[in-house]
């Protein structure tokens, strides 16, 4: 058996830097000059050829055991930013440390070992990247912020205002939420907009939830399936923010306003805040997923969670790609890891089809 | 000084009213650290539109619109704020959510 290693070449992308080709895809009032980027976005050859190879590394088989060396030791340092808004902010634990006086910073720490344990242990994947990057949070941003993010390096976690939110670390599937986004940005890269920027939430939602999950040794059917439960106070009408069975009903508060989440096509919100909607519609694919694994049962980083994984670090997964792009490829892979017709790829096909996501299928033999 | 917000991990569209303040009815204290902060920051003097990030997810997008006499100016950014002095004039709208 070897070490299952990956070159990462990020570096190596088209012409014009993908921020810039973002911000044309997204800005432009010119419709060809916005089509052009997006066309140069979604054949963005150098990076999908680095996946490609890479992509042949990756686990064929899911139930192969392969071992993995020391150099996957995960590589933790939480930062404290002590109510400002400056990054990065003071270090207060490193790897290998003691648990400090500070709940908020052990949390952060205990939610990264996690997420890197999931990956590592399941997915084989050394950390966001695959080679080992230190994983790095700051928690304390910035004071009553009521919001967690992924800025491209770190994962960064406000306390909430105490009035309608507690702290964002309350929930391991937060920090997986977050962590995952580097995951993505690391593999598909994902435009952070419209259908594909969904997905992006989409995909950070599904592990995030496996990552709860599996630091809970929870069946699907054990599971509650919630994004961000805990995180309201007990002033709200509601579970959580996100609710990945019943999109759409995760709250329903005289403040906060009705769970926007739709759980079927039929529903789609075309919005155009929040990139679109991204938070919003990401409900359709989380179902999708949701559908999927509870139809397998078992646990949910197994096969539902193989397929999902396999489908993200697919280099045919384009950073445009829509949800029918997304479903084709995670039906595609079911095939791959499974077979044509096997229950795992029985589960897909229908689990697409129940929230109006139909995937064209021709008979065997004609693909 | 309008202050919108939108985005993020919790994007809740009920959550992203407008935060308005005004000098002439903030205490008089409060009205000239205001002040100070956007002539700090050169608000007036800032593009409407900062680029948008290179990475990153769950990011707030914030518009701030000003009025001050016969000025009149908009921008919009995302985070993570690297200006400080915009920093500390987000800072201060976003300290005085409630009594906006």
């Amino acid at each position: 058996m070897s070490t299952y290693t990956q070159n990462n070449s990020n570096s190596l992308r088209s012409i014009l830097p993908p921020h810039i080709l973002k911000a044309i895809a997204l800005k432009s009032q010119d419709v060809t000059q916005r089509n052009r980027a997006i066309h140069t976005l979604s054949l963005d050859h150098t990076h999908r050829s680095s996946r490609l190879i890479r992509s042949q590394h990756r686990l064929h088989l899911p139930h192969e055991q392969t071992l993995v060396t020391s150099s996957t030791q995960v590589h933790r340092t939480i930062y404290d930013a002590h109510g400002t808004m400056d990054l990065p902010g003071s270090i207060v634990r490193t790897e290998g440390s003691n648990p400090v006086g500070d709940p908020v910073v052990n949390e952060a720490y205990d939610g990264l070992g996690w997420t890197h344990a999931l990956y590592l242990e399941i997915y084989r994947r050394n950390s966001i990247d695959n080679e080992g990057l230190p994983l790095l949070a700051t928690v304390h941003y910035g004071t009553d912020y009521d919001n967690a993010f992924w800025d491209g390096t770190r994962m960064i976690f406000g306390d909430g205002d105490n009035d309608l939110f507690n702290r964002f670390t309350t929930a391991i599937d937060i920090i997986g939420h977050e962590l995952t986004h580097g995951v993505t940005e690391y593999e598909a890269n994902l435009l952070y907009s419209g259908q594909s920027g969904a997905l992006n939430e989409s995909i950070s939602d599904v592990f995030g939830s496996i990552i709860k999950q599996y630091a809970l040794k929870q069946r699907v059917d054990q599971a509650d399936w919630l994004i961000g439960a805990g995180l309201f106070t007990a002033k709200v009408h509601g579970r959580a923010l996100r609710d990945m069975a019943n999109p759409g009903q995760a709250y329903d508060d005289p403040l906060l306003g009705k769970d926007p989440q739709p759980d079927h096509m039929n529903h789609y919100d075309h919005t155009l805040e929040d990139n679109g909607g991204v938070h919003i519609n990401s409900g359709i694919p989380n179902r999708a997923f949701y559908l999927t694994a509870t139809a397998l049962g078992g646990y949910s980083w197994e096969r539902a969670g193989y397929i999902w994984y396999e489908t993200l670090c697919d280099p045919r997964l384009r950073p445009t790609a829509q949800f029918s792009d997304f479903a084709k490829l995670t039906l595609e892979n079911a095939e791959k890891l499974y077979r044509y017709g096997s229950p795992e790829w029985t589960a897909v096909r229908e689990a697409w089809d129940r929230v109006g996501v139909p995937i064209p299928v021709p008979a065997m033999g004609g693909r | 000084m309008q202050v919108q917000t939108e985005g993020g991990f919790a994007a809740i569209p009920g959550l992203s009213k407008t935060i308005g303040l005004d000098s002439d009815t903030l205490p008089p204290q409060e009205a000239e650290e205001m002040r100070q902060l956007v002539t700090a920051a050169r608000f007036f003097e800032l593009p409407a539109q900062q680029p948008l990030p290179q990475h990153g997810a769950d990011y707030r997008r914030y518009t701030i619109t000003i009025d001050d006499a016969d000025r009149h100016h908009s921008i919009q950014f995302t985070e993570p704020v690297t200006d400080p002095h915009l920093r500390d004039l987000l800072a201060f709208a976003l300290r005085h959510r409630s009594s906006s």
